[in-house]
C-alpha cells in the first residue's frame, strides 16, 4: 500500500540529494541542475499533498503550476547570468569567481 | 490487481529518480550531468500520472525536459563544451554541504514520519477542466502575476545576454 508518507519521503530524499549537489558542485552550470532538481523535489511534494489532503480543491498541482513558472524564469536568468560570467572571467568554475570575496 | 501496479510502478520510478539523482552528483561529465537531469525529470513526470495530475505531467515532460535542458545543453555547448571531463567536481565546502544535506534529510524524514496528516479520502476530480475552471477564476490574479513574471524574466534573460556593442 503507497500511502503519503511514501511520495513525501521520495520528494525529500531527492530535495536533499539537490541540495548537496547545490552546495558542493564547482561548476556553475550544475548548481542550477541541482537547483532544478530540488524545485521538482518540492513540485512531487505539493503534488502528493493535492492527491491525499486536497482531492476536490486542487490546490496542490495550481500551487505546482505557479512553482514551475518560476522555476522556468529562474532558470533562464540565471543561464543568462553564467553566460555574462563566462563572457567576463572565461570560467564556469564558481570557485574561481572570487572577486567579491575578502 | 491496480494496486500491485501502482505500488510497481511506483517503486520502479522512485528507484529510477534517485538512482539518475545519485548519478548527476558523482558525474564528471557536465553533458552526462544533463542526460541523467533528463532521466529524472521524465521519471517525475510518470510519478505525476500516478498522483492523478496527468496535466502537470504533460506539462512536465514541455517545460523542464524540453524546454529547460535543452537551454542548459545550450549553455553547457557554449561554456564548457561536450567532451570536457572535470578533474575536480566538489569544491573544498563539500563535506559541510554533505553535513547540511545528511541532516535535514533526517530531520525530515523524522519530522513526517510524526506528523499525522488529514488524509481525505476520495477520488481526485476530473483534473484538466477542474484545474482550468480553478486557475481562471479564482486564481486569475496570481496567473496573470504569473506571466507578467515571465515575461520581466523574458526581457531580462535577453537583456543580459546580448553583446555589449563596441
Amino acid at each position: 500500500m503507497i500511502t503519503l508518507n511514501h511520495f513525501l519521503t521520495l520528494g525529500a530524499i531527492l530535495f536533499c540529494i539537490g541540495l548537496f549537489g547545490a552546495l558542493s558542485k564547482r561548476n556553475i552550470i550544475a548548481i542550477m541542475m541541482f537547483l532544478e532538481l530540488m524545485t521538482n523535489a518540492v513540485n512531487l511534494s505539493l503534488i502528493s499533498f493535492s492527491k491525499y489532503i486536497t482531492p476536490i480543491t486542487i490546490r496542490g498541482q495550481i500551487f505546482a503550476i505557479f512553482v514551475m513558472v518560476v522555476t522556468a524564469a529562474e532558470i533562464g536568468l540565471g543561464l543568462a547570468i553564467v553566460l555574462c560570467i563566462y563572457r567576463s572571467r572565461e570560467t564556469t568554475q564558481i570557485d574561481e569567481v572570487n572577486l567579491l570575496k575578502w | 490487481m491496480a494496486e500491485g501496479v501502482f505500488q510497481v510502478a511506483f517503486y520502479l520510478f522512485s528507484t529510477l529518480i534517485i538512482g539518475s539523482a545519485l548519478m548527476m552528483v558523482i558525474s564528471r561529465s557536465l553533458f552526462y550531468n544533463a542526460l541523467f537531469l533528463l532521466v529524472v525529470l521524465l521519471g517525475t513526470a510518470g510519478i505525476y500520472v500516478l498522483l492523478n495530475a496527468e496535466f502537470l505531467a504533460a506539462m512536465q515532460i514541455f517545460v523542464y525536459a524540453g524546454a529547460l535542458t535543452v537551454l542548459l545543453l545550450f549553455v553547457i555547448m557554449l561554456t564548457t563544451g561536450r567532451f570536457k571531463k572535470e578533474a575536480k567536481i566538489f569544491h573544498s565546502q563539500s563535506v559541510v554541504g554533505f553535513i547540511v544535506a545528511i541532516s535535514l534529510l533526517f530531520l525530515s524524514l523524522f519530522s513526517l514520519n510524526l506528523t499525522s496528516w488529514k488524509i481525505v479520502v476520495g477520488e481526485t476530480s476530473h483534473t484538466l477542466q477542474n484545474l482550468a475552471n480553478f486557475l481562471f477564476t479564482q486564481y486569475a490574479l496570481p496567473f496573470e502575476i504569473a506571466s507578467l513574471v515571465l515575461l520581466v524574466a523574458l526581457i531580462g534573460a535577453i537583456w543580459l545576454a546580448r553583446r555589449e556593442e563596441e
